[in-house]
């Protein structure tokens, strides 16, 4: 009986693996070293990984990059949100258009409507934006909201026109398309990024400057702080498993990698491995499960196949990771 | 009165220089004989003789880069030199924006001498290199004006051949949008990276080629008014070419020598003022074909009779902690021949390079520097970066450090800060400073030259100084030590509640520095730490300045007016904000440039 039950375990799991098979690691570099715009800087914008500690430039090579999102329908078409607007590829980063223009600058994060994805969002320094014709043409989107700083934008994948946004004055929805927004509780506490469960859309976690994490568990209606020694850090990047919405990993200013196997009732802080214990990008890897990246702040990308425990080198180093994202082939 | 009233439309073109009188559709006006004898012909010659032997510094060198190229180039000197290292630099172009604005200027002057085989080598590096667009206004004047002039020359390709990915008529229109918006925006609520000796070359740089090279009439003419804006803005706060009063940036050398800056460099073109100073930003301006109009000579070197000037500016945007997404900055210069002093009116202004006030003296040799006295707070937050900037805030600190390694030092000697404020008013001026306990480097530096000719500490507190043909009295609100340093003495206190009053005056107005001594200690002074600091002092005319820290200052017992405050206010340049206008007057002449009519208006009285 049990290794019938350890063979349908296999299966699945292997069933799992094949829906993420060809997924391949993005990540968005800010800056490598000491970069100082209009100098000599070592290469920034958008890597992919190719194994060991090997990866791949793509396009501009000294552009400020933030956030990244892929197109889910056509991986071919990659957003990059980048000081200097909303970068378009259509052809798997081979060619890039800077698809906004002067009136859109500090571009922070960007995010694709999965029911639409002519439909595109991004976060900016200076407000919400928002295409509906894949960049053609953007259209300022903040009505509602107190301030223009918005670091941090997600679309719900369970609920079209649905959209989650974090920035100074805390985070903030929009039931439609970003045409109006309204706060969220807790009000006023910074947010500096969002993620929502793909295998469970209820759960939603946020970073935040000197609060730690919030945790919703009902599809970002209603936001719980988390607790013990991770309350009072300052989080820039949130992630959980989309084998297992249970297993939770975060992490910020000089925090490591914190990682929860409950739900987030309890977070432990690892840092065993790590050149650099700032981090500002993570990701659960969808083909094998229990491994979790980490981009750091000037140390490149680490990988850990024990939750955090250990951690291991996998490039870039001297980079500040800013984003990272899985892109199926 | 005799009056000579003219109107002359696009006339950036005909009063600039000879290379570019030819008329066009819209400019059948011709200057009228009287006023061609305003533009004297010593100065015009002078300027030309200048500019001619910096463009042949620049061509006879053989050596250096894109602005030594497009020298050669204009000169038509060392050609064969210019095209080896033209294509040497073009294997591995970098620099973004500072690329564009050199590339865009060997380009141009290029043009009529390249061979066809380099200029589609040229060609195909705007589809290949990748410059980014930077997060400065200097950055995207530079970007755009090279955008806009590149798209110019080849109008119609598709976006698959420009490295933004848009087509030439699309990036044509954004690089103009932009421009004439942050023209716009200059000439209404003032410029956001004012008034910086080190980053004023970078502002006449893309004006410059604007003038030189935009084929759209309307566009030369804009260039050309915005060229005499803004040198109309440096003219009236320099002196012996050193940029005086606040800064919206500097540097840490620059600011103890003035003189090290690009504003000295195009100091010396425009007006000879000043000793020679090469920079390639000069060059740019030298080859555009730009002539100053006389009258802002006259503004830049007549210092025969002492003037207050005011400026309305703006800080750069601010995206976080600040209703305000461009806060005014209040800027006071008085300026005499023997020396300057020049506030801005303190607090978050810009990041990391502002510099508040100084009081400056002219030395017989500029170039020598340490010609001047300031305090300063060295304050250092990530929330001053973030205010500003779009990176984590925890982190901007020690990354801004990289580059500007002064930033988080205690021992810095430009900053802005929250905790300081200043009341100026002619040649008298007071500083408050009230810092909270547990503030990074929770104490003020003075910086007081030691080629001040005296330094004297009196009983009374007041420090009495002679530099120059300036006499300077300081009073320190607050116990402070001396701490020697290489080129100067550092005042170094460390009360919280703190502040000083300053106070100059000529020498010639004194029989001897004792007098001088004398004459301050009998001015009715009133200073308080606590609850805040404030003071209460009489100046050496008789003026009554009442300041409390977080309160409007008072004059003679009227508060000041920061409401009414113009954009620019003083003997020689007047402008209401919002107004798109610029009077320029000096004795008799006149000079109004008038950007929502697209006009420069010049008359006689």
């Amino acid at each position: 009986m049990k290794k019938i039950f350890l063979f349908i375990l296999l299966v699945l799991n292997s069933l799992s693996n094949q829906t993420f098979s060809k997924q391949k690691l993005y990540v968005s570099v800010l800056q490598t070293h000491n970069y100082v715009v209009g100098a000599k800087n070592a290469p920034s914008g958008l890597y992919r990984f190719e194994g060991d500690t090997s990866w791949t430039h793509l396009g501009w090579k000294n552009v400020r990059n933030f956030g990244l999102a892929a197109d889910p329908k056509n991986n071919d078409t990659i957003f990059l949100a980048c000081g200097n607007g909303a970068l378009r590829s259509t052809d798997a980063g081979l060619t890039w258009q800077i698809t906004t223009n002067w009136q859109v600058t500090e571009v922070l994060d960007v995010t694709i409507d999965p029911f639409n994805t002519r439909q595109i969002y991004i976060a900016t320094a200076y407000g919400v934006w928002r295409t509906t014709d894949r960049g053609e043409s953007w259209h300022p989107s903040s009505e509602g909201l107190p301030t223009k700083f918005v670091q941090t934008i997600e679309t719900d994948s369970r609920a079209k026109y649905r959209l989650i946004i974090g920035g100074e004055k805390g985070l903030f929805v929009s039931e439609n398309r970003a045409e109006n927004w309204a706060p969220i509780v807790p009000i006023d506490v910074p947010i500096r990024d969002i993620h929502q469960n793909s295998k469970s859309p209820k759960i939603w976690l946020a970073g935040t400057e000197d609060h730690g994490i919030l945790i919703s568990s009902d599809f970002g209606h209603t936001w719980q702080y988390a607790a013990g020694e991770i309350s009072d850090e300052t989080i820039y990047a949130v992630a959980s498993d989309p084998q297992n919405s249970k297993n939770m990993a975060a992490g910020g200013f000089q925090t490591g990698v914190y990682v929860s196997t409950n739900s987030g009732k309890k977070w432990k802080k690892y840092t065993d491995g790590l050149f650099e214990i700032d981090i500002h990008a993570l990701s659960f890897d969808p083909h094998k499960q229990g491994r979790i990246w980490a981009g750091t702040v000037g140390a490149g990308v680490f990988y850990s196949d024990n939750f955090g425990k250990k951690w291991i080198y996998a490039g870039l180093n001297g980079a500040d990771i800013w984003d990272m994202i899985f892109v199926g082939d | 009165m005799r009056r000579i009233f003219i109107i002359i439309f696009f006339a950036g073109i005909i009063s600039g220089c000879g290379n570019h009188r030819s008329k066009n559709a819209e400019t059948d006006i011709t200057i009228p004989e009287q006023l061609k004898n305003t533009m004297r012909v010593d100065l015009s010659e002078a300027y030309k003789a200048r500019k001619d032997s910096l463009v042949n510094f620049y061509a006879g060198m053989k050596k250096g880069g894109y602005i030594q190229i497009a020298a050669c180039f204009f000169a038509n000197k060392n050609l064969d030199w210019a095209f080896t290292k033209l294509d040497t630099l073009m294997q591995n172009p970098s620099g973004d924006m500072f690329w564009m604005y050199q590339f865009i200027t060997v380009t141009y002057a290029g043009r009529n001498i390249l061979p066809p085989k380099i200029k589609k080598q040229m060609r195909k590096l705007w589809q290949t290199y990748t410059p980014y667009r930077g997060d400065t206004e200097n950055h995207w004047a530079m970007y755009y004006t090279a955008l806009y002039l590149i798209t110019q020359m080849y109008p119609d390709a598709s976006g698959s051949n420009w490295f933004t990915g848009k087509s030439s008529q699309e990036n044509f229109k954004e690089a103009e949008d932009y421009l004439l918006s942050w023209m716009d925006l200059t000439t209404t609520v003032g410029q956001g990276e004012f008034d910086s000796p080190d980053y004023f070359g970078v502002y006449i740089v893309p004006m410059a080629q604007l003038y030189g090279y935009a084929k759209d009439p309307r566009m030369k003419q804009r260039a050309a008014m915005m060229l005499d804006y803004l040198i109309a803005d440096f003219a009236a706060e320099n002196l012996d070419g050193l940029y005086l009063g606040g800064h919206s940036r500097t540097y840490p050398a620059p600011v103890l020598n003035q003189w090290s800056t690009t504003a000295a460099g195009i100091s010396w073109l425009l007006f000879g003022n000043t000793p020679f100073r090469a920079r390639g930003e000069v060059l740019v301006l030298a080859i555009s074909g730009y002539e100053p109009p006389e009258i802002l000579h006259h503004i830049a070197t007549d210092r025969t009779k002492p003037y207050v000037h005011r400026e309305l500016k703006r800080t750069r945007h601010r995206i976080r902690f600040s209703d305000l997404k461009n806060a005014p900055v209040y800027k006071y210069t008085f300026m005499r021949k023997e020396y300057g002093i020049g506030s801005l009116q303190g607090g978050l202004l810009q990041p990391i390079q502002q510099h508040t006030w100084d009081v400056t003296w002219a030395i017989d040799d500029p170039r020598k520097g340490f010609n001047t006295i300031f305090t300063v707070h060295p304050y250092s937050s990530g929330k001053e970066l973030a205010m500003y900037f779009p990176e984590e805030i925890k982190l901007m600190t020690n990354a801004v450090v990289k580059s500007k390694n002064t930033y988080d030092s205690p021992d810095k000697w430009t900053s802005a800060s929250p905790y300081e404020q200043v009341f100026q008013f002619e040649d008298a001026m007071i500083v408050l400073y009230n810092i909270p306990e547990g503030t990074r480097f929770p104490h003020i530096s003075g910086f007081f030259p030691k080629s001040l000719k005296k330094r004297e500490i009196d009983r009374s507190g007041w420090i009495f100084c002679h530099g120059g043909d300036a006499y300077i009295a300081y009073y320190p609100l607050a116990d402070y030590r001396w701490i020697e340093e290489e080129h100067n003495w550092r005042l170094h206190s460390e009360s919280l509640k703190n502040g000083a009053v300053v106070q100059a005056a000529p020498i010639s107005d004194f029989k001897s520095f004792k007098k001088f001594k004398k004459k301050i200690l009998s001015l009715d002074l009133k200073t308080e730490k606590a609850p805040e600091p404030y003071v209460k002092f009489t100046t050496l005319h008789d003026s009554l300045m009442e300041f409390t820290y977080d309160k409007i200052p008072m004059l003679n017992k009227k508060l000041v007016d920061y409401k009414n405050w113009k954009l620019f206010d003083g003997p020689f340049l007047y402008a209401e904000k919002n107004s798109k206008k610029l009077e320029i007057r000096y004795k008799s002449l006149h000079r109004l440039l008038n950007f929502n009519t697209l006009s420069i208006k010049e008359w006689i009285e």
